[in-house]
């Protein structure tokens, strides 16, 4: 079945190689106290960026671990599966409905109880809840068919 | 819809994975559609019938409720 917009398979290893290794880093970095600073240095002194943040360089460590991440994420979520048929898109696409009334939901009750700088968190952590509610709950109901299968050969 | 895969398949004496790979979709997919859960599309229905050499009414009835 020929299905659209879906990354090659290798890609959902491609995609856990790059979250642990971003995810070790983190951990180490939290745990002794540690920022890391990339050689990513980039000079905006000529542009109009300069007056907007009022410094003549950024550093583009911190974006270059956002995408690294949200790609890493990307790709766990939409690579295709080894055999890809139109019940798995059917999946994929009740799971993403799902998440995405679950990232509504937990906005919802944010907005209601979090107030003030506190929100900022908030919003930080909502970037990846849609993705990683996603990948749970397509993961769990790939898992769920494919037990219910195996006990079908068994019976 | 109620279905005769199930009986269809016990006929040519394929497993579920056989018949899977014969028409190109996931084991989960054979499964869910013997046990109603899921509901295939055209294409499906009609090439499991090529498969079987038999119709799609053959295969697949249409219950009080549908």
């Amino acid at each position: 079945m020929k299905t659209h917009w879906l990354f090659p398979h290798p890609y959902r290893a491609i995609g856990w190689i790059i979250l642990l290794l971003l995810g070790s880093l983190l951990a180490i970095c939290s745990a002794f106290d540690i920022e890391i600073e990339l050689p990513l240095e980039v000079d905006i002194s000529q542009t109009w960026l300069q007056k907007l943040y009022e410094t003549s360089s950024l550093n583009f460590s911190d974006e270059l671990f956002l995408l690294s991440f949200i790609s890493s994420l990307l790709f766990i979520a939409f690579s295709r599966e080894k055999v890809e048929d139109e019940m798995i898109s059917q999946l994929r696409l009740t799971s993403l409905q799902w998440s995405l009334y679950i990232y509504y939901a937990a906005l919802a009750l944010a907005i209601i109880f979090v107030h003030g700088l506190q929100f900022y968190d908030v919003m930080l952590y909502s970037m990846f809840t849609v993705l990683i509610v996603f990948i749970i709950r397509f993961r769990l109901l790939l898992r769920k068919y494919g037990r219910e299968a195996d006990r079908e050969v068994l019976a | 819809m109620k279905n005769r895969i199930k009986v269809a398949r016990a006929e040519n004496d394929w497993s579920q994975a056989d018949l899977a790979e014969r028409i190109g979709v996931s084991r989960q997919t054979i499964n869910s559609i013997e046990t109603g859960r899921y509901v295939p599309s055209t294409i499906l229905t009609l090439k499991m019938a090529r498969e079987f050499g038999k119709t799609v009414e053959e295969l697949f009835q249409l219950e009080d409720e549908d």
